[in-house]
């Protein structure tokens, strides 16, 4: 009697403890369906049968779409024959929700790897956290034709973990230079082609001060963290290339050569450093985190220049500007060249983003959620993304531009149609997005020119393990790189740093990075 | 004898075994069994093979975490801003009650009591933002520096005045909110005393001195004590936000280290490891000071 009651508790305890434990492991064959907070019951079902549940994570920047009543996701299910969920984190805390939604396990269908395949996305990849998604990928239409060259570089051991979504090969971020017309027109500057005209351009703007009041910046760049990767200061790219720079890696008679090894790289840095004696460069660059502080100053009309795309000519950015100064008008520099005409925008992956299905979803599901992804990425979502659905968001779509009532543009902002557009359709001018015509015109040119100088990164989709377990080995470097610039520190200091990097753990990284390379290309 | 009196024990008593048994569970499921994930420091854990299927490392983490040189560096600047917060956040909060206690005039009290709280409830990004319009490169503060010597400070950028700032804005958004506990103990304090000083002819000052803090002077203690505990920990939020390239030297702490590598690169099993190790020198410190506290013949936490 005595030790029943005894018992009983515990071995309620026991149980419980048994069953929490099997939900944080985070079980691969039992978890999907039962743990998941999302709607079961479609789940289990074959294919086929009615609207498949997904529930997707994804990176959100700027405001989210309308959560309820949302027709322009109602259209999107109902086409899709979906039942769609998506969790929009804001770009900030994506790192950290991201890696708790992994860590979890079963809580998502799909997850977007922001930074594509970096060394994160391979480690995951190993540890068996993702779908082998390679045989589904066969019958898919429209995700089928993303180019050979960004399959090639997200593959992981020769299999494809993640759906890329296609971006252009050239310049998501950072490569053009944004300057502001009125200006240079208000002291007779021409649209500078050099980095010797843009520096003069800068000093006029830094001498004349047009925002008045001594606010004028004339150039907005901002801090690289220093854990990723090296270098005083990111927004710069097209002045690297200018000064001949390779992009991150260039190849030397077989050997492997980092960017900051190159001579190249000193003579780019001593520019950073006369322009900040000038004062040309913004002196809050140091403490500005990200591409979007800079951006900000920019739109807000006291800095002169910054280092965006060519989606920064859009008439949302171009009002944001008028309404401290109205007569603001933005020019782009499409490419900038340096002495000996060295000029160049970075290859990138093509892609921004990869989507990836937890292991934990069940096999059956797979292939219906990659069924979604290549539906959304068709020509009809490609319309709905930009014109919404026709009588709601907008009356007509013509020669790529949707064509809105000042009523239709409000309730597009409001529901956001592109943002359920999880995988978009490969399209070179996919950041040429502007709805007024002349303005896409110049978008798509600008399009035109950068993707004949793009320069090339030979170690691109190749990751380095040392480098990896090394996050913090480009800080110091980064550290006295931006002691240099701003004249707190001498070259000697800097060399050192690059010294120690390329007789230390630029070794391995290097060797890594060429075996693998050579494995490729025999 | 005794077995026979137990289960009659236990009829009387049940009705206490139910009304504890919430509470019981609560620290049973959210603090006892969440401490078995420490294992996973002795384990090269992923999280797709679970708990039990990561292959055993042994001591791999601790070696590799105290072989870093970065170890003592994060060590060092952890400490740091915890004494710098002791030796002077913590002094001021209790200044600061003193000083509010002392105001004789009610309303006048209240309104700024309320006052002082208030930073507390914005968020270190808004107080981020508001240090880089005073103290940033082209802030308030550089701007009159170069109207009036002709030369700025770089508060943000260097590691002479990271630590300098990081109290500051302790002081600034906290010491307010510090002075609730303090301001609780002061009402506790008998007044007869202070009319039985006021008749032996003494001050304010000596008041203060001779019945204000001994009064409160096992509350400070206590407060010691649990920030001591706390002392490997940094505030996470205030960290990462203020470091930059130009202050790594001095703030890179624990905290940074632990979200980087456990977040960034999915390292979980030696993100575990730092915390365990926080954990663990914590204990130690907590249960030092206590010892002394007692044998100083203060009363101390347990």
């Amino acid at each position: 009697m005595n030790s029943r009651r005894k018992l009983v508790p515990l071995m309620a305890t026991a149980a419980l403890t048994v069953s929490l434990l099997a939900g944080c492991s985070g079980d691969n064959n039992n978890a999907a369906p039962a743990g998941s907070a999302s709607p079961a019951g479609n789940s289990g079902k074959a294919a086929g049968s009615g609207p498949a549940s997904i529930k997707a994570m994804t990176i959100l920047f700027g405001n989210p779409p309308a959560a309820e009543n949302n027709k322009a996701l109602e259209d999107l299910e109902k086409r899709g024959n979906v039942d769609l969920d998506v969790t929009f984190v804001p770009s900030e805390a994506y790192t950290d929700k991201l890696s708790v939604a992994v860590s979890a396990g079963n809580s998502y269908d799909m997850l977007l790897m922001d930074g594509g395949k970096d060394d994160r996305f391979s480690n995951l990849v190993r540890m068996g956290a993702f779908h082998d998604l390679t045989p589904y990928l066969e019958k898919t239409q429209n995700i089928s034709q993303i180019e050979d060259t960004v399959w090639n570089g997200i593959k992981v051991d020769g299999k494809v973990y993640g759906i890329p979504r296609p971006r252009g090969l050239y310049g998501g971020g950072e490569a053009s230079i944004l300057i502001r017309k009125d200006w240079l027109d208000k002291y007779n500057l021409e649209v500078p082609k050099t980095v010797d005209e843009l520096t003069h351009a800068l000093e006029v703007f830094k001498e004349k001060d047009p925002a008045g009041g001594g606010k004028t910046i004339p150039f907005t760049i901002f801090a690289v963290d220093g854990i990723s990767s090296p270098g005083p200061f990111s927004g710069v790219l097209p002045i690297q290339f200018a000064f001949g720079i390779p992009n991150v890696w260039e190849l030397e008679d077989g050997k492997a050569v980092r960017d900051f090894q190159t001579p190249e790289y000193k003579a780019f840095l001593e520019w950073l450093r006369d322009a900040w004696s000038k004062g040309l460069i913004d002196k809050d660059a140091p403490v500005l985190k990200n591409q979007g502080q800079a951006r900000s100053k920019f739109q807000s009309g006291t800095a002169g220049a910054f280092v965006g795309n060519v989606s920064d000519l859009v008439e949302s950015s171009v009002e944001k500007l008028q309404q401290t100064d109205p007569n603001a008008e933005i020019a782009i520099i499409d490419s900038l060249e340096g002495t000996d005409g060295q000029k160049g925008v970075a290859v990138l992956g093509g892609y921004y983003g990869l989507w990836a299905i937890p292991s934990s979803v069940p096999e059956e599901k797979v292939q219906q959620i990659i069924d979604f992804l290549d539906f959304t990425a068709s020509e009809e979502n490609v319309a709905f993304s930009k014109a919404g659905v026709t009588g709601i968001h907008s009356s007509d779509f013509k020669d790529g531009v949707a064509v809105q009532t000042e009523e239709q543009k409000q309730q597009y902002d409001l529901d956001k149609p592109s943002q359920f557009v999880l995988e978009n359709r490969v399209d070179p001018y996919i950041y040429a997005n502007s709805k007024v015509p002349e303005i896409l015109e110049v978008q798509k040119a600008s399009l035109d020119i950068i993707s004949k100088i793009g320069v090339e990164n030979p170690f691109l989709s190749y990751n380095s393990e040392t480098a990896s377990k090394n996050p913090d080995s480009y800080k110091k470097m980064s550290a006295v790189m931006t002691k240099f610039v701003l004249g707190e520190g001498t070259w000697d200091d800097v060399q050192k740093e690059i010294d120690a990097w390329t007789n230390g753990t630029g070794v391995q990284i290097a060797q890594e990075l060429l075996d693998q390379y050579n494995a490729e290309h025999q | 004898m005794q077995r026979s009196l137990r289960p009659k024990r236990f009829q009387q008593l049940w009705p206490f075994y139910v009304l504890a048994a919430p509470g019981i569970l609560y620290f049973v499921i959210f603090h006892y069994i969440p401490m078995s994930g420490l294992v996973l420091a002795f384990k090269e854990y992923s999280p797709f093979k679970g708990i039990m299927n990561s292959p055993w490392v042994g001591l791999d983490n601790f070696r590799q975490f105290f072989g870093t040189s970065d170890f003592y560096i994060l060590l060092k600047n952890t400490l740091l801003i915890s004494l710098l917060n002791l030796v002077i956040y913590f002094p001021f909060t209790i200044f600061l009650s003193l000083l509010l206690n002392e105001l004789r005039l009610k309303i006048f009290k209240r309104v700024s009591q309320t006052i002082v709280y208030l930073p507390h409830f914005l968020s270190w990004v808004v107080i981020y933002g508001i240090t880089i319009s005073f103290f940033g490169p082209s802030g308030v503060i550089n701007h009159y520096l170069e109207a009036w010597f002709g030369g700025g400070a770089n508060f943000l950028v260097s590691n002479e005045w990271f630590r300098p700032l990081i109290i500051f804005q302790s002081i600034w958004k906290d010491a307010g909110w510090g002075t609730i506990i303090f301001l609780a103990a002061l009402a506790g304090i008998n007044p007869e005393q202070y009319e039985a000083a006021k008749v032996d002819g003494a001050n304010r000052l000596q008041n203060i001195w001779h019945i204000t803090l001994p009064g409160i002077k096992s509350t400070i203690v206590i407060l010691l004590l649990l920030r001591l505990g706390s002392s490997m920990d940094s505030n996470f939020m205030q960290i990462f936000l203020m470091t930059n390239s130009l202050n790594l030297d001095v703030s890179n702490v624990f905290d940074l280290f632990v979200y980087h590598i456990g977040l960034e690169q999915f390292n979980y099993s030696f993100a575990i490891t730092v915390g365990m190790f926080k954990s663990v020198a914590s204990l130690i410190l907590v249960l030092a000071a206590n010892y002394a506290a007692k044998a100083l013949g203060e009363e101390g936490i347990f």
